[in-house]
């Protein structure tokens, strides 16, 4: 006769031995011993057909959920076990994870690239486009290197000893400065002009630690209606502050030829070797009527400002780099640091 | 130029430390590279603690032979008891004494009261050396007897000074004189600024100048003034202390009192003078004339020199005597005999001078100001002073009357500032009596007047201020740029990259992800890197823009290729032991034109040298060739969305077969290849090195603009493998293309090749993955069976048999 006591015995031994197992193959065993062909509980359900009609009811769904509790704990149990096994089977693993990772090429942009592109971006960021490419070549003529600049015939700028010229071709030189683009830009558009420019220039410079004859420079042009001196300062602050952060700085009264008033801005900065000191990172200008006349803008009409910065020395400064001449080499253990 | 304090103290006292001054300079256009000290630190009143003593008594120290107790009155009341070990010293010297608490140079600790071998001692006599006047002379400084007891040692002599170390903008040579700098000063300080004394000695020479030579100017257009006085009676001898401490801390050498006097002047106004030994000159007369060409000179720095034609020359009846404003003969020059002097003061032409100077590689104090150009009005005020000191200090009796042969001076036009446009042009408001006051105070006559005034410059700034911004850039640097309010300007439009300039950005950006970093090479190079790539003797590549005067044989012309200067860069990575990597450039190339301006192409070009690539413990590079250069060529135009198809190249500095002609179309975009052996070996770099070069113009004219999306996601793309056989011959790129040409197809890639026993000689085996695909609709297997006939059909009418 099963009853309903002699059921719960059945299950209360069955789940003891489950939860018991330790390996899967202890669970096989009590799966064997609870829930297999010859266990109590598949005889109890097989032998239901033998049992009086009134009682198949209430045996029947008594055994099966008896059946159904030893399976599941079966099956949670297994998940259980595998889940153990897993875990120290990895954690029993001999790898030497300090080991090297694997390796990826990192190149790097050059340094004065990234200044260039960090200047570019603080412009474009105020609305500035660039001019470059064919619109602003190295190899230019004295209209635009010196003439239209302000700098006339006799002026020392444009002696061989500082401008390199072009064999065969007096007049036509190595762009000393990027301001010829000013002049390229604005031969061909109205105002208002809002432009800068990066790219190589060259002088008559032996190669030492801090000079170099070919050299990087930046260039801003702004030429509008009611543009002042004023608006300079602002530019050249953002600028900065972009760049180098919140510094002390300040400026100073300068001279450039194809500027009038010219300025410079310098802010404190701290060298490679823990000094204190202050640099100078711009130098800018209102636009001489000059050459506002040369490209046939009208001088009491428009003003602007044009500014300026030597990138080389600018990356040299902020990457610490003590010699100019490790810019030009294409060694790998500088140009890789800066990736 | 150098400005010693003690020197501008005589013409304006700002009341400002040497620092002070400095930054004061600085702001206002006058940079100021180094402050530099001497003596006495003078700070906190230190300067105060040095006094005059007249020294008493002094009685013998009773426990010291070489000492001596001084009683020295101070002005005190009560005499000070000093020990001193001076030899020199004695009863009724007025000396100098530092009390007390002085510092003395050198950063030594402060003095204090003493006792010296039992002996109380309140306070120092002093040396020269020990005050970093002069050399030790073995005693202490003995003082003029009239300086009453307690008056300042400052007062007396220089016991302290600064001087500022200046970088002088080009436009204002008035500033390279003392007295301009002092006017500056003055102009920016407001301290009142005093006189120079410019008044004539009275001639008390015989006869009158004519009588001791004459001037004849033949090359106005480069004198444009040439005045001359002459000395009688000069007593050639050591210029005195004070004259000689003042041109030392200018940086100038102390030569003898007449040639210290024309150094002097020059500093003092920026007029250079010149000094002749009149008996020496030959024949009465001095000729301002260009120089015959080759006319030989022996400067004074005992040069052997040969002038050129275009020259100027000061001579006498025979022969130069004075390359015209930059330096003197040495025969000529006034010496220890020299009793007569004949003094010049000229203006000379800026660019001639400059020019002369540049070609001779002579520059001097005298030729740096020349050729900055000078006013004409300058000299008679040099000739004026400097007559003065020769007459005072050189015992010269001066011939009345100058010889002056001058153009005509232009006057001094008035220029207008309107207030308005000063306003407008600075976005500031200073006060138009504020810029008046300024205008004044820098030597400019001001006109006040409604709205505007009129201003007229003073003869030492007539080249540099001539319009009305000038007069503006003078206010505000005058007034302080901080009056002017900083304000960001609106802009009217976004800034934005070009498609050029995105395009180099995702270039680099490419290249450095794939591990190459970026170089930057010189644009000049050697003419002898057409021969370093073997270009052919008519290749066009051999015309380049020559430098006329290049910095080095290294940088004469300018580069028509970037591989030489990559090859450079490798080689220097070479000589570091670094054995392989990458290296890319972007940039321009130059290519003449019969105006002598230039195409300026631009490129990148990339370089792989040795394995390069990731080494690790698992993993190991291969070495770069051809398929290192066409691979990344494809990578690289990929980044601007251009597929690139590969054919031979025919380049001389690539391997004659290892090299692609890279294409878009039907655009050459570039050219991919393992360097030539030969070349590797001209340019002494280590092999393999892969090389790629790709033109923006054409990668930016092949680019799409926008890629259109492709269904591959919801049509069900088939893919089948193939495995042939083909000859050698039958390049790859030939097989891809038959495949593709079979409709349905839509890529057909190579995944593997094979060489070895199952391939006959002459023959490689390539297995082909083909993707088949008909957009909107799924293939049936038919139809992709049917297709992959066909690819066979085509592989096999170009040798290719398929393999089992």
């Amino acid at each position: 006769m099963t009853n309903e006591h002699q059921l719960e015995e059945l299950r209360a031994a069955a789940l003891t031995d489950i939860a018991g197992a330790a390996s899967l193959d202890d669970l096989e065993r009590a799966r064997v011993a609870h829930a297999g062909r010859k266990s109590a509980i598949a005889e109890i359900l097989s032998g239901i057909g033998s049992l009086p009609k009134e009682q198949r009811g209430p045996v029947g769904k008594g055994a099966n959920a008896v059946r159904a509790a030893i399976d599941a704990a079966i099956e949670e149990r297994q998940g259980a076990i595998e889940a153990e096994e897993l875990g120290s089977r990895l954690a029993t693993d001999p790898t030497d994870v300090t080991l090297p990772g694997d390796a990826h090429p990192l190149g790097a942009l050059h340094p004065i690239t990234q200044v260039q592109r960090e200047l570019e971006e603080i412009l474009l960021g105020l609305g500035y486009r660039i001019a470059d490419g064919p619109e602003t070549p190295e190899i230019e003529d004295d209209f635009h290197n010196f003439d239209a600049l302000n700098t006339p015939a006799g002026h020392p700028a444009r002696s061989s000893s500082d401008t390199l010229y072009v064999e065969g071709h007096p007049g036509i030189a190595l762009r000393p400065q990027t301001s010829p683009a000013q002049i390229r830009v604005m031969e061909r558009e109205d105002p208002p002009v809002y432009v800068i420019h990066t790219g190589a220039v060259y002088r008559k410079d032996d190669v030492d630690a801090t000079h170099s004859p070919m050299f990087h420079q930046i260039e801003g042009l702004a030429i509008d209606d009611g543009l002042t001196l004023g608006h300079l300062k602002g530019t050249l602050l953002h600028i900065a502050r972009e760049l180098v952060g919140d510094r002390e700085s300040w400026f100073q009264a300068h001279f450039f030829p194809f500027t009038e008033p010219s300025i410079e801005l310098y802010v404190e900065w701290t060298d490679r070797h823990g000094r204190q000191t202050s640099m100078e990172l711009l130098g800018a200008g209102m636009v001489d009527p000059n050459v506002l006349r040369a490209v046939g803008y009208d001088p009491e009409r428009y003003t602007g400002f044009a500014f300026g910065a030597g990138v080389d020395r600018l990356a040299m400064v902020r990457f610490g780099i003590p010699d100019l001449r490790l810019l030009y080499e294409g060694d790998l253990r500088v140009l890789e640091q800066f990736a | 130029m150098r400005l010693p304090l003690e020197w501008l103290g005589d013409y304006v006292d700002p009341g400002l430390g040497p620092q002070e001054l400095a930054t004061a300079l600085a702001r206002s256009g006058t940079e100021v590279d180094e402050v530099e000290t001497r003596g006495v630190p003078d700070e906190n009143g230190n300067v105060g603690t040095f006094r005059v003593g007249r020294v008493l008594s002094v009685e013998p120290h009773p426990d010291a032979d070489r000492l001596r107790v001084c009683s020295v009155d101070l002005g005190e009341g009560e005499p000070r008891q000093i020990v001193c070990g001076a030899p020199n010293v004695a009863a009724g010297q007025s000396v100098g004494v530092a009390l007390p608490g002085a510092r003395l140079p050198g950063g030594r600790p402060p003095l204090e009261a003493a006792s010296l071998r039992g002996v109380q001692s309140n306070g120092m006599i002093l040396s020269e050396a020990e005050l970093e006047l002069g050399e030790d002379t073995g005693g202490i400084m003995v003082l003029g007897d009239s300086v009453a007891p307690g008056t300042p040692l400052g007062d007396v002599v220089p016991i302290s000074g600064a001087t500022l170390k200046l970088e002088l903008t080009s436009n204002r040579p008035d500033c390279a004189a003392i007295y301009g700098l002092a006017r500056e000063v003055h102009a920016i300080t407001g301290a009142p600024l005093a006189p120079v004394d410019d008044s004539d000695p009275d001639a008390m020479g015989e006869g009158s100048v004519e009588d001791y030579a004459g001037l004849r100017v033949e090359a106005p257009d480069l004198c444009p003034r040439y005045m001359a006085r002459v000395f009688t009676d000069v007593v050639v001898g050591p210029s005195p202390d004070w004259l000689r401490r003042r041109l030392e801390a200018s940086g100038m050498r102390s030569v003898s009192n007449v040639v210290d006097v024309t150094n002097y002047v020059m500093l003092l106004t920026g007029q250079p003078l010149h000094a002749f030994d009149l008996d020496r000159l030959s024949g009465p007369e001095i000729v301002v004339r260009r120089a015959g060409a080759g006319e030989p000179i022996t400067t004074l720095d005992g040069h052997d020199r040969a002038l050129e034609d275009w020259m100027l020359a000061i001579c006498d009846a025979e022969r130069p005597a004075v390359i015209a404003g930059i330096m003197g003969a040495e025969d000529v020059e006034v010496g220890p005999a020299t009793t007569r002097v004949l003094l010049e003061a000229a203006s000379f032409d800026g660019p001639t001078t400059l020019h002369a100077s540049l070609a001779l590689g002579l520059r001097s104090e005298s030729s740096g100001r020349f050729e900055k150009g000078l006013p004409a009005e300058l000299p008679p005020r040099a000739m004026r002073i400097a007559s003065r000191m020769l007459v005072e200090l050189c015992g010269a009796r001066m011939v009345p009357g100058t010889l002056d042969v001058a153009e005509p001076i232009p006057e001094i036009a008035p220029i207008t500032l309107r207030a308005e446009r000063q306003r407008r042009l600075l976005g500031a408001d200073i006060d138009a009596s504020e810029s008046a006051q300024i205008l004044r105070r820098l030597g400019f006559e001001v006109e006040e007047g409604e709205g505007a005034h009129e201003v007229t410059p003073p003869f030492e700034r007539r080249a540099d201020v001539t319009r009305e911004v000038d007069l503006i850039e003078e206010v505000v640097r005058v007034a302080g740029l901080d009056l002017v309010p900083a304000e960001l300007p609106r802009l009217p439009a976004d800034g934005r990259r070009t498609p050029l300039q995105r395009l180099r950005v995702r270039l680099a950006e490419r290249a450095t992800g794939l591990g190459l970093s970026e170089t930057i090479s010189y644009r000049f190079v050697p003419e002898a890197d057409s021969d370093l790539l073997e270009l052919d003797g008519d290749d066009p590549r051999r015309q380049v823009v020559r430098i006329a005067n290049p910095v080095s044989e290294e940088m004469a012309v300018m580069r028509r290729s970037l591989l030489p200067g990559l090859l450079r860069a490798v080689a220097v990575n070479q000589r570091h032991q670094r054995r392989a990597g990458g290296l890319f450039e972007i940039g321009k190339t130059y290519e003449p034109t019969a105006s002598g301006l230039a195409d300026e192409p631009e490129e990148i070009a990339a370089v792989l040298f040795g394995a390069p690539g990731a080494e690790g413990w698992r993993q190991s590079p291969a070495p770069a060739d051809v398929f290192s250069a066409t691979g990344l060529a494809m990578a690289l135009a990929r980044s601007c969305r251009v597929s690139l198809a590969v054919g031979g190249g025919g380049e001389p500095y690539l391997h004659p077969v290892r090299q692609a002609q890279l294409r878009a179309g039907q655009r050459t975009v570039g050219i991919a290849g393992e360097v030539h052996p030969s070349v590797l070996r001209s340019a002494d770099v280590d092999g393999p090195v892969a090389f790629v070069s790709l033109s923006l113009a054409a990668l930016l004219e092949a680019a799409e603009a926008r890629p259109e999306f492709e269904d591959v996601v919801t049509v069900p793309v088939s893919t089948r493998d193939l495995a042939v056989v083909v000859p050698e011959t039958v390049s790859s790129a030939e097989l891809v293309e038959a495949s593709r040409a079979v409709p349905l197809v839509r890529a057909a890639v190579i995944f593997d090749r094979y060489v070895g026993e199952q391939v006959p000689d002459g023959h490689v085996g390539l297995a082909i993955r083909l993707t088949l695909v008909d957009p909107g609709r799924t293939l049936t297997d038919e139809e992709i069976d049917a297709a992959v006939d066909r690819v066979v059909g085509a592989l096999a009418d170009r040798g290719a048999t398929l393999r089992e």
